[in-house]
């Protein structure tokens, strides 16, 4: 499922990533060294996560051990703990072909807390590799036993005697062909495959995956691309939840065929790609799971040329058509064949994106960008209230200045229209269309130490629905924000800041004439406003500015006025709910040349917090530190 | 350059008339609100007025929302939990209602509201099967929502069963 929500993200305009050929230079270093990752943050919550990657080479003994601990606590003092602490030994220029022969062991436990009790799981996979290359090719074979543990617990860890800890042995195999990283004999062809089966206590699971992307550019300068993926996991869960999981078969193919043109006439380089994506996930002893399958066609076509000519240009179309099928094994002989069918649809998906930029002297350009986007479902039953069409279609245009005696100025306006129409009787009095209106101006000024800048923007959603029903009205909203930032810059090493934040929303609902035409046709339309929202901030920071380190202290101030409409007293009344904050805090980073830490120390006082003067609470802190040694 | 010309015309051309809807409506039975998992009484928890502008669960949640159940290492997309609430409106009668626990906290900074201590209640049992037996499940969550059209960007699910997944969670996830 996750490579099919890959091609929707992703923009259409934009080389897709199976194409482009691996860095070789992100091979693991053959020396020793030591690298060390922390982040921890604590707000409401504390989240811990550390890792540490130990190599050591000696002669042709190399030595890997691996530190992963990450904590998530909740507010309810719950928490979950993960650690892993996997490691192997290496002897390095056999005799034979100048092998590998490899001893790994694979420590991994969870253990998660909650009030009413706690569970334990660990697994560990250990045993010997090894690794030789064939004609060239890398080959690397590994076999091992297993122990895994899955204790529900009434209390803490202590909670039942160690003894009472029951451990599942189980056995391991795999075998690997090729790299990802470097290319078959040199060439720009890169292969690998993937076998691995593990069972437990009877229970087992295996895994066949292989990869292959080949790239080859004609003599003319054009270029083809091919990449095929392929894998099948048939099994259970063997990490931790073999016990309860169900036996699942799951593949996945994915095959694409790309042509990329040179660079032609103007600086053109147009392309073209064809893509098809098979997923199916069946459940063969769970009754009341749904197997499914999903086939996925795709075209793609490309133009761009940019930095040959005065105008830069990016565009691209995707076309797709998918079909999703259901199979019920449960009650299958009793169920009428339509609901048998109820979630079977295809679906037509289109996205397009189109940039465009036209620049003229003294650092003035224009840019218009269109994004647009499809998904169409079809249900083959007609009872299924999902039937949709969902569309969504943005423009923006935008006149740049560009740093011209220390001024710069931007002007743009965005008009976006989305639609989401149901078609089936059950939900079309949903169906609906939204506008989106934005205007915004972006303007900096920079004199000397002086650096102003000024980012405004307005912006107005409004719903129109397809059926018009006075007790269903259209939502509407309206915002406008302001951001004023200076900075004085006093000397080589000190600088100050501001920030003046100034926001309005409202929220409501359009009444619409059309909407009560059956009622009474003269009403004449308005927005009628719910709600409204002033939000404003003040910041004033400090900046220390040295090679090696930089600090920045300050404080912020924020209040949120908002007022609801009371229809009783016919006016607007403060909610009550909000107050005023603010927060004093700290921030930092170094960098020595070998450590990086960044970090933030905060306390909120929240004016309407009943835990504002608990030194406990409210504290908002920051570190994260990467080393490498 | 007549290849490049062709080329970009066939590209402007086919985005032409595919980005329009389609106009095949049945007629509405009246103005049908479908709220199946009572979603709606999360706002309402906080006597705020706000209120979302559709109960459709596909209108609920934002494009980018992540759905956690924390007896579980995956985090799911929305077209993956969607995907499951379809499911479990295939499979079961069930009824959600959500209420405030012990520690019902809310957070409205700016334009999110933080709802956590929201604790659910769900019943149900195995449609179209004779005696199917009547389960419930207790949990509790955290939601956030953006605003101003209010949708849910955050679910986090904590099920009081320390062992098993949320019956809101995707099958497998455990």
């Amino acid at each position: 499922m996750a490579l099919f929500l890959q091609q929707i993200s992703a923009r259409s305009n934009e080389w897709p990533f199976y194409f482009i050929s691996p860095d070789s230079l992100q091979t693991e270093p053959d020396s020793t060294h030591l690298s060390i990752k922390n982040e921890f943050s604590y707000h409401e919550q504390l989240k811990e996560s550390f890792f540490l990657n130990y190599k050591k080479s000696k002669d042709n003994l190399v030595f890997n051990q691996l530190y992963e601990h990450s904590v998530n606590t909740f507010a309810d003092r719950s928490f979950n703990q993960y650690m892993d602490l996997s490691g192997s030994v290496e002897w390095k220029d056999l005799p034979l072909l100048k092998s590998v022969l490899g001893f790994t062991y694979e420590p991994q436990l969870s253990y998660n807390q909650r009030p009413s009790g706690s569970i334990f799981r660990s697994n560990i996979n250990t045993g010997p590799y090894y690794k030789i290359r064939l004609f060239d090719i890398p080959v690397k074979i590994t076999a091992g036993v297993s122990g895994t543990v899955n204790e529900e617990l009434p209390g803490d860890l202590g909670s039942i005697p160690l003894t009472n800890y029951n451990i599942d042995p189980g056995l391991y195999g795999g075998c690997e062909i090729g790299d990802t990283l470097n290319g078959v004999a040199g060439k720009p062809l890169f292969v690998n495959i993937k076998l691995f089966g593990k069972t437990i206590t009877g229970v087992g699971s295996g895994l066949v995956m292989g990869k292959v992307l080949y790239q080859h550019e004609f003599a003319s300068g054009d270029s083809m691309f091919f990449y095929a993926a392929d894998s099948l996991l048939n099994g259970k869960d063997m990490l931790f939840s073999y016990q309860t999981t169900p036996w699942s078969i799951n593949h996945s193919l994915h095959g694409a065929l790309g042509i990329k043109a040179k660079k032609r006439h103007l600086g053109v380089i147009p392309a073209a790609i064809y893509s098809y994506r098979l997923g199916t996930s069946e459940y063969p002893s769970s009754e009341e799971l749904i197997d499914k399958k999903k086939t996925s066609h795709a075209v793609n076509l490309q133009m761009s040329t940019i930095d040959h000519f005065f105008f830069d240009y990016e565009g691209g179309i995707e076309l797709a058509w998918d079909n999703e099928n259901h199979d019920f094994r449960k009650k299958s002989s009793n169920m009428s064949d339509e609901v048998k069918n109820y979630n079977d649809h295809n679906s037509d998906l289109a996205s397009t994106d189109h940039l465009f930029r036209i620049r003229f002297p003294k650092n003035f350009s224009i840019e218009y960008e269109l994004h647009a986007q499809k998904d169409s479902k079809k249900y083959n039953d007609t009872i299924n209230e999902n039937e949709n069409d969902h569309i969504w279609i943005r423009n923006h245009l935008g006149l740049k200045l560009d740093s011209v005696a220390g001024f710069g100025a931007e002007v743009y306006t965005e008009y976006a229209k989305t639609y989401l129409y149901y078609f089936r009787k059950i939900n079309s009095a949903q169906s609906k269309s939204l506008k989106d209106y934005l205007v915004g101006l972006n303007i900096s000024f920079t004199r000397g130490p002086l650096r102003l800048e000024e980012k405004i923007f307005m912006d107005a959603e409004q719903t129109d629905y397809r059926f018009k029903f006075s007790s269903n009205l259209p939502p509407y909203s309206r915002r406008i924000s302001s951001v004023l930032t200076g900075n004085l810059t006093l000397n080589e090493h000190i600088e100050l800041s501001g920030t003046w934040i100034q926001k309005y929303n409202d929220y409501g609902y359009w009444y619409g004439n059309d909407y009560f035409s059956e009622v009474d046709s003269s009403i004449n339309s308005y927005y009628a406003i719910d709600s409204k929202t002033h939000d404003y901030s003040l910041m004033f920071y400090t900046s220390l500015l040295f090679e090696k380190f930089n600090i920045h202290a300050g404080v912020s101030f924020r209040d949120i006025i908002q007022k609801n409409f009371d229809n009783k007293t016919d006016s607007y009344l403060d909610d009550n709910v909000k107050g005023f904050t603010v927060e004093p805090s700290l921030k930092f980073n170094f960098n020595v040349g070998f450590l990086e830490a960044e970090g933030k120390i905060g306390r909120l006082f929240d004016s309407k917090d009943d835990n504002l003067w608990n030194a406990n609470k409210n504290w908002d802190l920051i570190l994260k530190l990467n080393a490498v040694f | 350059m007549k290849i490049i010309f062709l080329f970009g015309l066939l590209l402007f051309s086919l985005g032409c008339g595919i980005f329009t809807p389609r106009d095949e409506f049945e007629e509405p039975e009246g103005n049908t609100l479908t709220d199946p998992f009572n979603f709606s009484q999360i706002l309402d928890l906080t006597k705020t007025g706000n209120r979302f502008s559709s109960t459709n669960p596909r209108e609920i949640f934002n494009e980018k929302m992540i759905y956690s159940d924390k007896n579980s290492r995956e985090e799911f997309s929305r077209v993956e939990f969607l995907d499951n609430l379809d499911r479990l409106k295939l499979n079961y009668v069930f009824t959600v209602s959500w209420s405030k626990s012990s520690d019902y906290q809310l957070k409205n900074p700016g334009d999110s509201l933080i709802i956590s201590g929201v604790k659910y209640v769900i019943e149900y049992r195995e449609k179209d099967m004779d005696n199917a037996e009547t389960l419930i499940e207790n949990g509790s969550s955290t939601f956030i929502l953006i605003g101003p059209v209010w949708k849910i960007s955050s679910w986090i699910d904590t099920p009081d069963k320390v062992k098993a997944q949320s019956f809101f969670a995707p099958i497998g996830s455990e």
